[in-house]
């Protein structure tokens, strides 16, 4: 029996400079390494930039009947914030993980269609700067991320704001269509041979079920850009009450874009989570069909529950039981999830790395934005706490707690393997714990303000009781996390000047981008081991412990 | 769970169920993580640990209980919505509310008032309200009285209103554009006698004046426009751009409840809108201080 098996190169040529040194050559690169690096720069260029304008938003909050920027301009800010976190941080940085490690992790040396991959990027990046051009055009949009009908219309709001909003988030979409076409088409092609569907690294499969989630969801995103366009520009009625057209049909088509689309930020993270902690406790991830059959249950219901964000429209109660039900439903493979996390710790070796402690660290934090997640399926609840400061606390426990924190725990734990250098872990214990202390400070408290009666989008509140302090400490959280997001830039400034020293496999891993250099050379493998197991490499370094036989 | 005296006491209740529950399974989630995280941490010369791949049991039986507590979350959801949203099939509202950028239009329909802003209800009794909206989607929301409702243009909504004597502050919602944090919500519960008192004076025409500042005043807001938007007669509809102005001086505060209804304040408004409330639809037409004062002295002359 052979260890190794040869691995077969694409036969044409592209038409790449893959092998010009030159800056530019990134430009024309279709390597599916230099574009995961481009999505992952372009998601930390927005993540700056939708950072400021949450320090902007933060700073205006921190007193009441502040005045620091005016209402119009607060609209813009908090608008571009949450459309940049959602579409141009954690969409393109998790695409940006799976677009370089999907082909390392199931042994190819490129994504199916690697054109396609460069066009994804390219087009998700014009539109990231097109929505930002708006800004230059007479004002960004007003209408806030999920942009609600009527006061998205020509009529409400007149400038160009919202078109370039639509055309921003078009082409963004139709970049992520195509990257969710290329993850499944890549997994179900250009597997190593003896690598089964079942058999997947947890990341691959999760991003894999992901990609039918993106299909299924961004052309309903498209579809209601396109109608919303169309009334603003061709003044039809589609989402125009006072001339027929429905103001609620906008938001079915937003939120059963915009659940889906929760998840879509939140699997991948999963998948991550999923290959962190492994590795770090040096146990296999516990109950391996469990996870992965939860993340299609996942998939499938997210499809089911996007009427919960539209409790308060006065929907009858059988609609509102209904999506009650499958809210609460899809609590239980997400809880399931945490449980075999706390299950792969059980037992293990724990070395807390700044890799394993984010992974940590995002066990706790996004249980909290789970569980809140939770209370908005108790109908009443929802009626009582939806639009309030309590959403705003549950959305960013679930994207920054849950997305970002394990999109941190992934940089830390394949920055070896992208640049050939290992992260400052010194450097990365103080981007953490600053940036979860000033996290918790920020959010946790906003659960309360919420419950107290603030709404969210204001950008002024009077002096009511605990309101002027509560902020204050919200603001001052703002800044701690904003100290330790210049400690990550400084860590990846200092790392890049050092020397590469990273060895192909500094972590003991077990899948197979670990079975290359580091970083890995512009044909991923020459030569892999054979793949019988979930863990190539635990078989091959542990011959008389090898995992159960799976094919 | 009992409709006792209105709805927050169902959310409350549902509230501190969720509370308990989450906080337990919250705790144990934090317990494990930083209990194992420091238990199992790797010492010097560790061995490798088992290889434990997991327990199809231990997994089913996690599935069961978390299916269980939902469910029973499940039925206590259905069972609350029931009794907070019971609206007969063919309502018929006491007051009808209308959400406009930015202010609230009310209607009793019994005694066709159209007021604004200020809302008075009878304490302690059941009013069933209407809410639509003439533009965006407003949302109405007091959190001491529990449930926000969403203003939809194009659809009518319908909620159970029920307070117990006194004042209640609430704002929009549902962000509805560039004074969304400025639409303040302002209800008051009044006692049997005091709603009968408050309706009967809206319903009296404004005790007369005679003097040439009322005239003037009275003159102006019709020279300079100001009817085209404001009605100042309690039973118009018509028009509706801006709120209807009947009594106004009875209410204690205008702009959407943010400003005190004072003279100084009114003068002010009066004399530049879009400095005291950007994005106003009330144009900056230019008064002298002379009609400015004419036309304060007016409107406050409308108890």
């Amino acid at each position: 029996m052979s260890l190794f098996v040869n691995i077969a190169e694409p036969d044409k040529t592209l038409p790449s400079i893959k092998n010009d040194k030159d800056r530019l050559s990134w430009l024309s690169s279709v390597d599916h390494k230099q574009i995961g690096i481009m999505y992952l720069l372009l998601s930390l260029f927005f993540f700056i930039l939708g950072g400021l304008e949450a320090m902007i938003i933060r700073w205006q909050l921190a007193v009441p009947e502040n005045d620091f920027v005016s209402a119009d301009f607060y609209n813009q800010i908090f608008t571009m914030h949450g459309t940049t976190m959602i579409f141009l941080v954690l969409t393109p940085g998790l695409i940006g993980l799976g677009v370089y490690l999907i082909p390392l992790m199931i042994g190819a040396n490129e994504m199916a269609f690697p054109r396609l991959n460069a066009f994804s990027f390219w087009v998700t990046c014009f539109g990231g700067l097109l929505l930002y051009f708006s800004f230059f055009a007479g004002g960004a949009p007003t209408a806030g991320w999920f942009s609600y009908a009527p006061l998205s219309e020509k009529p409400y709001s007149p400038t160009t704001g919202i078109d370039y909003y639509i055309l921003g988030l078009l082409l963004t979409g139709i970049g992520s269509i195509g990257a969710a076409l290329n993850f499944v088409v890549t997994v179900l092609t250009l597997r190593l041979p003896g690598i089964k569907l079942t058999m997947l690294p947890l990341f691959v499969w999760m991003t894999f079920i992901n990609a039918f989630l993106i299909l299924g969801a961004f052309p309903l995103l498209n579809a209601g850009l396109v109608m919303l366009l169309i009334d603003r520009q061709l003044d039809a009625l589609f989402f125009l009450p006072s001339s027929g057209g429905s103001a609620i049909l906008w938001q079915h088509f937003f939120w059963s874009f915009g659940h889906p689309e929760v998840y879509i930020l939140i699997l991948p993270a999963f998948g991550i989570i999923s290959e962190v902690i492994p590795v770090f406790s040096r146990k296999p991830i516990y109950g391996y069909v469990f996870v992965a059959a939860s993340t299609v249950a996942i998939a499938l219901l997210s499809f089911g529950v996007w009427a919960h964000h539209m409790f308060a429209v006065g929907m009858t109660n059988t609609v509102n039981g209904f999506f009650a039900a499958s809210s609460f439903l899809i609590g239980i493979p997400t809880g399931v999830k945490v449980i075999n996390w706390i299950g792969t710790m059980y037992k293990g070796s724990i070395q807390l790395t700044v890799a394993m402690t984010f992974a940590l660290v995002f066990l706790i934090n996004f249980t909290i934005g789970g569980l809140s997640g939770v209370s908005f399926a108790i109908v009443p609840i929802d009626w009582q706490l939806t639009d309030s400061y309590y959403v705003v606390a549950h959305i960013h426990y679930v994207f920054l707690g849950g997305s970002a924190f394990s999109i941190f725990a992934g940089i830390y734990y394949w920055f070896p393997k992208f640049c050939g250098r290992h992260l400052s872990e010194k450097l990365g214990q103080w981007h953490l714990w600053l940036f979860v202390t000033g996290f918790n400070m920020t959010f946790l408290l906003q659960h309360i303000l919420g419950i107290l009666g603030m709404p969210r989008r204001i950008n002024t509140y009077l002096d009511l009781p605990y309101f002027e302090s509560l902020n204050m400490i919200s603001t001052a959280g703002a800044f701690l996390m904003f100290a330790g997001v210049a400690v990550f830039l400084y860590n990846l400034i200092i790392t890049m000047r050092s020397k590469p020293t990273a060895t192909p496999d500094p972590w003991d891993g077990w899948t197979l981008e670990w079975a290359t250099a580091s970083p890995p050379p512009l044909k991923n493998f020459d030569t892999l081991p054979e793949v019988h197991s979930r863990r190539p490499l635990w078989d091959l370094k542990n011959p008389d412990n090898k995992d159960k036989r799976l094919n | 769970m009992n409709w006792e005296t209105n709805n927050i006491h169902i959310i409350r209740e549902l509230f501190v169920y969720f509370l308990v529950v989450a906080t337990i399974i919250l705790g144990l989630v934090i317990f494990f993580t930083i209990f194992y995280g420091w238990k199992y941490r790797r010492r010097p010369n560790a061995e490798t640990p088992t290889q434990d791949h997991g327990s199809k049991r231990f997994e089913i039986l996690m599935i069961g209980i978390a299916f269980t507590i939902t469910s029973v979350f499940f039925v206590l959801t259905v069972n609350g919505m029931n009794q907070i949203q019971n609206i007969p099939d063919n309502p018929i509202p006491d007051i009808i509310i209308t959400g406009h950028m930015w202010w609230w239009e009310a209607e009793y329909r019994t005694d066709s008032i159209i007021t604004a802003n200020e809302i008075h209800i009878p304490a302690n009794k059941k009013v069933l309200v209407q809410f639509n909206s003439d533009d965006v989607i407003h949302s109405w929301w007091i959190p001491k009285l529990g449930r926000k409702m969403d203003l939809v243009p194009g659809y009518d909504n319908y909620m159970w209103l029920q307070a117990d004597e006194g004042e209640y502050w609430g704002t929009c919602s549902e962000f509805c554009g560039a004074q969304h944090a400025l639409m303040r919500i302002h209800i008051i519960a009044d006692s049997e006698d005091d709603f009968k008192i408050w309706k009967s004076s809206q319903l009296k025409p404004p005790p007369a004046t005679q003097n040439p500042l009322f005239e003037t005043g009275k003159r102006l807001f019709q020279e300079k426009t100001c009817i085209s938007c404001h009605s100042v007669n309690i039973h118009d509809k018509e028009p509706v751009i801006g709120p209807n102005l009947a009594h106004f001086a009875s209410r204690k505060y205008f702009l959407s409840n943010i400003e005190l209804n004072t003279t100084e304040n009114l003068y002010a408004w009066i004399k530049n809108p879009p400095a005291v409330k950007p994005n106003t639809q009330m144009p900056f037409l230019a008064l002298t201080d002379k009609e400015v004062n004419a036309l304060v002295y007016y409107i406050k002359t409308l108890r």
